[in-house]
């Protein structure tokens, strides 16, 4: 079923064109959503041309009087590449624990019978219900105890415990579309569960491992309040605490460079969802489908 | 073999005692948590003043906590309340009500030198004197005067060697560059106007030039009397008229004033390099350039009163070094040198004390001593209160509904309601 959803469809056969009027309503409605979700980035990336001056001009211009690629500097400069760096360690950590690790309660939770594991979800998916702020103070505590503050570790275990509750819910949903005899065959046969998960299990949750990962790494990546919170030193920041902490100054928001890293910023991001959209959509659509 | 252990572990520990007996004392680390070492412009005077007190206090450092603006109050009170305090953290003025209800700054008055705490004005230490405990010191002031833009005063056929003084001339005003300039967009004054608790601030000064008040005689905060009516009546009037834009923030206010798109603008010391960089050098601050300052105008009894926007230092009741963090921040405020490169590369006052504000390189500034004139008559905390900025927000929730037409009395009243609940419940 899961290689059905990844594979390309067949072509549809050849017929004749015609404007319906509801096709064309359809893709009216399409290029309309379109303009209203590209305008605001289309903006982003022109006011990374533009100097202090223009931002904020009356009436507002599409194209500056005067082009500037000065505010670009920044998005290239060490102090950048520094948070750029920790945001790549700190997202790709969080990922990769998460998936991992919720991966496999998810399986447990979806694969066991006994009632504990319903109390367990309804644990995960009751602590989304928290606001950060509500969490934060106990947090920070709790890992000024531990002496972790102002590490890498520190901000790892903040994004897991707003990203984990969501990649159990996900991978759950998944796991439940995927047929239980397969593991049933090899249990027979005399594999033991360790076995199974790793060698059956998981090469079946691919998508769905994959979409999950997206998911937490996109999160990580653009989380603010822990990364300010539970790291101190400038060389420990993370990009958004870092394009807080160097543009958002307080007499004066210098908008050109902000928009400038926040276009290198999103690269990694794009990149992500395009070598992996066909897996993140098979992902998020598979545990819609019951069996 | 077990004789063998014994004797390895008896070296391994001898080597390691010997070695912790010789290791030189720990450096003692003083923690700063600020905004205040970020930016360009002021970054030079930040490590200059870091460098040279390390220099004096052989064995102390200065362990800097880069936190912006925005967050600093959010971040210091997680970790006064998180037992993680810093030793000394930047300030400004309107936080101190909140970070004393948790208990989180220290009294600088025992551990400061008599002399160094009586160069400082009353009136902004005051301010933030609670209980007789002094809970901060100006480092970088911020009264807020009345900016001008002298070509559209020309423009209007107004003197622009003689800015408006009073209330009355000041509307005046206003509406010439209005009535000149409203084709090319230019507005009269660029008035902060948007749903945040800042624009009700920065309405303050109105308020008092109206002849109004934000509290009552006995204390009571209170926004419902003529005067503020009065004050706002004339924002929605300025606004419908065309004359200042509407639901205008910080950000939007500076811009039009600094691409010479208003008239008047009430700002502190930093509006200098505020127009520097957004007018990229068209406009020139000085007294015979494109851009100079005054006092806000006058009440109709002739009294000035302004607010004042302080960035101010204090060192947190947590602080395991109170003396040495009080030695920095004498060093910080009191050490002429490094506060006069500080101003020289900041284009600010980089300190609260008058007796340094008026000389050497502060006093040969006329942009500056403008400025520092007003410090002893400004007031940065007008509302003192821990919830100040809840009941600012419930003002300006009242503003803008005037400004759309709402009865004045009715809306402040119902904003002196909210701030009687806010009170109660706190």
């Amino acid at each position: 079923m899961t290689d059905a959803l990844v594979a390309r469809a067949a072509p549809l056969p050849r017929r004749a064109f015609r404007w319906r009027p509801a096709t064309l309503l359809a893709y009216a409605a399409i290029l309309g959503t379109l303009v209203v979700m590209l305008w605001p980035i289309a903006w982003m990336a022109v006011t990374a041309f533009k100097t202090p001056s223009e931002v904020f001009r009356t009436p507002p211009s599409w194209v500056p009087d005067s082009w500037t690629v000065e505010p670009l500097r920044y998005a290239t400069s060490p102090t950048m590449l520094r948070f750029f760096l920790n945001s790549v360690i700190v997202a790709a950590l969080t990922s990769a624990i998460a998936t991992l690790v919720g991966g496999m309660i998810a399986y447990v939770i979806s694969r066991s019978r006994h009632w504990s594991t319903d109390v367990l979800l309804l644990i995960f998916l009751g602590s989304m219900a928290f606001p950060i702020p509500l969490l934060m103070i106990t947090l920070y505590t709790m890992l000024s105890s531990l002496g972790l503050l102002n590490t890498y570790a520190a901000v790892v275990i903040g994004h897991l415990l707003l990203t984990l509750p969501l990649v159990v819910w996900l991978m759950k949903g998944f796991i439940d579309g995927l047929p239980a005899e397969v593991e049933l065959s090899a249990y027979i046969d005399g594999a033991r569960p360790f076995r199974i998960l790793w060698d059956i299990v998981l090469p079946m949750m691919r998508p769905g491992l994959a979409a999950a990962a997206i998911y937490v790494f996109v999160t990580s990546w653009n989380e603010f309040v822990l990364g300010l919170t539970f790291t101190s030193s400038t060389d420990m920041r993370m990009l958004p605490a870092g394009i807080s902490l160097m543009f958002l100054q307080e007499f004066q928001y210098q908008w050109p460079e902000m928009m400038a890293v926040a276009i290198v910023a999103t690269l990694p991001i794009l990149a992500l969802f395009v070598f992996f959209q066909r897996y993140f959509v098979a992902g998020i659509t598979a545990g819609a489908v019951k069996h | 073999m077990r004789k063998l252990t014994h004797l390895a572990g008896l070296v391994a520990g001898t080597a390691l005692t010997a070695a912790a007996l010789a290791a030189p004392a720990q450096a003692q680390t003083l923690t700063f948590m600020g905004w205040v070492g970020l930016f360009e412009f002021q970054k030079p005077g930040w490590d200059r003043i870091v460098s040279e007190f390390e220099a004096a206090n052989p064995g102390v450092k200065i362990d800097y906590i880069g936190t912006p603006f925005e967050d600093t109050l959010n971040q210091a009170t997680i970790a006064i309340v998180g037992n993680n305090a810093p030793d000394l953290i930047q300030v400004s003025a309107s936080w101190i009500a909140q970070l004393n209800g948790i208990n989180g700054l220290a009294d600088l008055k025992p551990l400061m030198d008599p002399a160094s705490l009586a160069q400082f004005p009353e009136t902004p230490v005051n301010a933030v004197t609670y209980d007789g405990r002094v809970l901060a010191l100006p480092w970088l002031p911020g009264p807020i005067a009345m900016g001008y833009n002298r070509n559209l005063m020309t423009k209007a056929g107004l003197d622009p060697n003689n800015p408006p003084k009073s209330w009355e001339e000041f509307k005046a005003a206003v509406t010439a560059i209005c009535e000149v300039g409203k084709a090319e967009g230019i507005y009269g004054v660029a008035l902060r106007t948007a749903r945040h608790p800042n624009s009700a601030h920065w309405s303050i000064p109105v308020i008092w030039a109206n002849g109004g008040s934000v509290q009552t005689e006995d204390g009571t905060i209170s926004f419902n009397n003529p005067g503020a009516r009065a004050a706002f009546e004339w924002y929605r009037d300025t606004i419908n008229s065309g004359c200042a834009p509407d639901a205008a923030d910080i950000q939007v206010t500076r811009n039009l004033f600094a691409t010479g798109k208003a008239g008047f603008i009430f700002e502190g010391p930093w509006l200098m390099g505020l127009i520097d960089s957004i007018s990229q050098g068209a406009l020139k601050v000085a007294a015979d350039g494109d851009i100079w300052i005054a006092p806000m105008p006058a009440a109709a009894d002739g009294v000035v009163r302004q607010i004042d926007n302080s960035n101010m230092v204090s060192i947190s009741a947590q602080s395991k070094q109170p003396e040495l963090a009080a030695k920095f921040v004498d060093f910080l405020l009191g050490n002429a040198p490094t506060v006069e490169f500080f101003f020289e590369g900041s284009k600010q006052p980089t300190t609260g004390r008058l007796d340094i504000l008026t000389q050497g390189a502060f006093a040969a500034d006329a942009y500056t001593q403008a400025f520092v004139a007003a410090i002893a008559d400004s007031n940065p905390v007008p509302i003192k209160h821990a919830q100040a900025t809840a009941m600012l927000d419930a003002v300006s929730l009242a503003m803008q509904a005037i400004v759309r037409g709402a009865d004045a009395e009715a809306e402040l009243q119902q904003a002196d309601t909210a701030i009687a609940q806010i009170v109660e419940d706190n």
